[in-house]
């Protein structure tokens, strides 16, 4: 086989090659040939051993036997981080068990999975295996996608480009989680370690008490004071609201409390909902 | 970002798997399928819409496939677990044909899908059928491992017990779609019986042409062209291009 290949004739082994009918060593022979041939033998090459398995495959590979059952657990468990998923998919989230905060009636929880019907949580805790994050890295700067003042919290979005709401929720490693708040109502979280942004859609959430307005904070890794987001009336939170936050690198969670209107400067306790960004 | 054109998603698929992509050509981009391009009514890869088959089993299975690998390949596992459990039986069966042994079987099914998981992003639909593709990686598994298992003697022996034709029939019940089945079926028998010999003892042994021109008793050069030319006509017949 070397001979032939030493004379530039790989082509008539395309066919042997597709049916793995050479050994371990003209295999690799093989694919060093093909790695340093010119771009058209190695098209032709390929083209042809595609063709080949395409012929196998229809004609040869239609054996069927039924694997034991419990198979896909094993390979679910095997797969990276998978930790304990079972192959409905559900996955045990840890939770603050109730009244282990460090604050009574804090109503601090953990992170649930939400109904199956929930889109947003229907994504799987993911490690980046696969995607290049440059891919799904945008240019956040004068177009950017969210806006946020103080004094108020809004979201805006440019028509011309995907917003940054949509990168993270079509960003591969995206994570989601929904967090119960105390009062009532619901905050989901979808983040994106590479597009480097969180989304927060506060749901059913009521209005806060007369005179008062619902403050959130991001809370930075280093453990210095968090910084105010921006501040949500009733009216706000009447709808479902989602809020964008960029560069979420450097921030651990996302928490929310009660402020008099016009927010303060530092958060008053207790925290109403506090939802880690750290996976 | 290496597309020239973007497809803007519809509001509705936002919040879920998104449907709709652009081919993005760039080496190292990831590449992903536009869903509604034709595909092809064999699964042969042929860029020939052919009017007959469009719709048919065979047809909308590769697009299924098609897209459950490009979730995988995105980390989805509920993608992943049903693709697994549409395509199991096949890849544990091509196990089995060659394996035999159940748990060495086993086995191999784990590697195939393991290798699955960690390679869909780079399925690419132009370089063949997601069936192609994944019977591949199966058939490579399970020959590794049964090379590895065992010396090319036991192979020998073994592939003659555990050998059998595979009847009109069978293949007719194991192959999706009725006319696909009838195709395959009239292709195989263009081969020749020593193309048809020589072929089956490499892909079910696991032999490698020496050893199944050693087997046979047949010189070397006569082997490779009869597995070669078996193919070629097999493939001329079956229409793939």
């Amino acid at each position: 086989m070397q001979t032939d290949l030493d004379h530039g004739r790989v082509l008539e082994w395309a066919e042997l090659y597709a049916l793995d009918a050479v050994s371990g060593l003209e295999r690799e022979a093989i694919d060093d040939y093909i790695s340093a041939t010119s771009a058209s033998e190695r098209d032709a090459f390929e083209d042809r051993v595609r063709q080949a398995r395409e012929a196998i495959t229809a004609a040869y590979a239609s054996d069927e036997a039924e694997p034991p059952p419990g198979l896909l657990d094993k390979i679910l468990a095997q797969l990276p981080d998978s930790g304990a998923t079972d192959s409905s998919g559900a996955t045990a989230s840890p939770g603050n068990s109730p009244g282990s905060s460090a604050t009574a009636d804090s109503g601090i929880t953990g992170g649930n999975e939400a109904p199956a019907q929930d889109e947003l949580s229907a994504r799987r805790r993911h490690r980046a295996d696969s995607k290049p994050s440059h891919t799904r890295r945008w240019i956040i700067g004068a177009a950017a996608a969210a806006v946020i003042a103080v004094g108020s919290v809004t979201v805006a979005q440019n028509a011309l480009e995907p917003s940054v709401q949509e990168k993270v929720v079509e960003a591969g490693d995206v994570r989601s989680e929904t967090i119960d708040i105390k009062a009532g109502g619901r905050a989901k979280l979808a983040v994106s370690k590479s597009v480097n942004a969180a989304v927060v859609t506060l749901q059913d959430v009521p209005a806060p008490p007369p005179g008062k307005v619902y403050q959130m904070w991001r809370l930075p890794e280093s453990g210095a004071a968090p910084e105010s987001v921006g501040v949500m009336t009733g009216e706000d939170v009447s709808d479902s609201l989602a809020t964008v936050l960029k560069d979420i690198e450097d921030y651990s969670a996302v928490a929310i409390t009660v402020e008099p209107e016009g927010g303060s400067e530092s958060p008053t306790l207790p925290i109403v909902a506090q939802i880690p960004l750290e996976t | 970002m290496r597309t020239t054109a973007r497809v803007r998603p519809h509001p509705m698929f936002l919040l879920g798997r998104p449907v709709r992509r652009m081919r993005d050509f760039g080496p190292e981009n990831i590449c992903l399928e536009v869903m509604d391009i034709p595909t092809p009514g064999r699964r042969d890869g042929s860029g020939q819409p052919s009017t007959e088959r469009t719709g048919s089993p065979g047809t909308l299975e590769r697009a299924h496939l098609v897209e459950l690998l490009a979730r995988t390949g995105r980390g989805d596992q509920a993608a992943f677990g049903e693709l697994y459990q549409l395509t199991a039986r096949r890849v544990f069966g091509m196990a089995r044909r060659i394996l035999v042994d159940a748990e060495l079987s086993e086995d191999a099914t784990q590697d195939v899908y393991l290798q699955v998981w960690k390679t869909a992003a780079k399925y690419d639909p132009a370089a063949g059928s997601p069936l192609a593709w994944l019977m591949t990686i199966a058939h490579r598994r399970a020959v590794d491992k049964v090379r590895s298992e065992q010396s090319s003697s036991d192979r020998e022996a073994r592939y003659g017990a555990s050998s059998h034709v595979v009847e009109h029939d069978e293949v007719a019940e194991a192959v999706t779609g009725r006319i696909e089945a009838e195709a395959v079926v009239e292709c195989l028998e263009t081969l020749t019986a020593t193309q048809q010999e020589s072929v089956r003892m490499a892909y079910y042994g696991g032999l490698t042409y020496r050893e199944v021109a050693a087997k046979l008793g047949v010189a070397i050069p006569t082997i490779k062209s009869r597995i070669r030319d078996g193919l070629l006509r097999l493939k001329n017949c079956l229409g793939v291009s």
